[in-house]
């Protein structure tokens, strides 16, 4: 995997491609059979809100308040969204003048920005699109390379989402900023609150392409180091998810898969990682289970109802 | 094939790529919704792929010049510190890191 990654991206990426938000890898494999795909997985019945029992993989057992007004929860999300788009505009505007520079037409930059709406194959892609590679490459790059989203809906708040065309939206738009925002603060999202987000990133990465374009004629080059933004995103993110001392396993867990992924595979070491990470929890979900270890990340909340005398249940109140 | 043909198939093929990775895993999972395991593997996730991708864009933004290494080293811990101490006020914490960053590696 590594060294097709190597001589695909050293032949086409440019080298000063700035600031990949993430790792990157590709193949020269061929399938572009995935376009069937997308009319209607969202529509499936199986999708069905109505199918959905609500939050049986939320973590936090509190729903979001449902008296806020539908107009200041869409507020809301584009508040959250304020930090990532600290680092997701310099790197839209990045992304480009990389377009122009690389000689595409301007409207590549939105398009993609628009359709793909994934940063780090964007940028990958310029190099490969100026270089007229074959659209099986370019289908097995755009695979690996956003390979990673797989593991998100594990828990990606899409169940507060009911309208069939916003599922499909806010699954569109499930970028890795997005996942991250929504994972630090499970239990608190409402589907206005969620598009809100996803709507604001979408325009800053769009909005941020095209800026890039028009800069692309007057400006040498975009500022060095402003793409340390996501990273310092994701920083604050992950101290903001592990507040618990339950969540130091995890952490530890994660810590040793990336390890091992940057010593064996450093040209796929984002999705290696995460696979591995994926692998060492279902081990230790094992583990706990024939141990019948009490998981302390487990919410607190009883199946059966106990309290028989809760005054504020009317059904028990006067028996 | 024009060149606009060629375009236009790359981002067609792209957006069904990228939406299928984003849309089968919720497919895949709607049945299992219910399973103790799937909702224990909810709860341990995201701390680890945070961490993971704090990582993964802190090695980028190194990138292939170890001269970045300090920075980013720096302004890794004015973010945590920032985070911490300043009431893990987000916008602040990422702004205080970025400049921090931004700043080392262009004046130095």
């Amino acid at each position: 995997m590594t060294e097709t990654l190597n001589s695909v991206g050293r032949r086409t990426a440019p080298d000063d491609a700035p600031g990949a938000a993430s790792c990157d890898t590709s193949l020269d494999v061929a399938p572009d059979t995935s376009l069937d795909l997308t009319s209607d997985t969202v529509l499936d019945p199986a999708l069905d809100p109505a199918v959905v029992p609500e939050a049986a993989a939320v973590a936090v057992p509190e729903v979001a308040p449902p008296a806020v007004s539908p107009r200041g929860e869409f507020v809301t999300g584009m508040r959250l969204s304020f930090a990532a788009g600290l680092g997701m505009i310099p790197i839209g505007v990045a992304f480009g003048m990389l377009v122009i520079q690389a000689g595409l037409p301007w409207w590549v930059a939105p398009g993609l920005s628009t359709l793909l709406f994934a940063g780090s194959v964007e940028l990958l892609l310029v190099g490969l699109m100026a270089a007229a590679t074959p659209l099986a490459t370019i289908a097995m790059t755009v695979l690996l390379v956003n390979l990673r989203h797989v593991f998100y809906a594990f828990s990606f708040p899409l169940h507060v989402v009911r309208h069939p065309l916003a599922r499909f939206y806010a699954v569109h738009a499930l970028i890795d900023e997005a996942y991250a925002v929504t994972a630090s603060s499970p239990g608190t999202w409402t589907a206005k609150r969620l598009l809100g987000l996803q709507v604001s990133f979408h325009a800053y990465w769009v909005g941020g392409g095209l800026i890039g374009v028009l800069l692309a004629s007057v400006l040498p080059g975009p500022v060095e180091g402003l793409e340390f933004a996501l990273c310092a995103l994701f920083l604050t993110l992950t101290l903001d998810a592990c507040r618990s001392r339950a969540q130091v396993p995890s952490l530890l867990l994660a810590g040793l898969s990336l390890s091992l992924a940057l010593v064996m595979v450093p040209g796929a070491a984002l999705f290696a990682a995460l696979t591995g990470f994926v692998v060492l929890l279902l081990l230790r979900s094992l583990l706990a289970r024939r141990r019948g270890v009490h998981d302390p990340t487990a919410p607190s909340a009883p199946q059966a109802p106990q309290a028989p005398h809760d005054p504020s249940d009317p059904e028990v109140g006067h028996v | 094939m024009s060149e606009t043909t060629y375009l236009l198939a790359v981002m067609v093929i792209g957006f069904g790529i990228t939406f299928a990775l984003r849309a089968v895993p919720f497919v895949i999972l709607q049945p299992l919704r219910d399973s103790p395991l799937v909702a224990q593997m909810s709860r341990w996730m995201p701390v680890g792929i945070l961490a993971i991708l704090a990582v993964s864009t802190l090695r980028s933004s190194i990138g292939a010049d170890l001269a970045h290494a300090l920075p980013a080293a720096v302004a890794t811990a004015v973010t945590v510190l920032v985070h911490l101490i300043g009431g893990r006020r987000t916008l602040l914490s990422v702004g205080a890191g970025t400049a921090t960053f931004v700043l080392l590696v262009n004046l130095t």
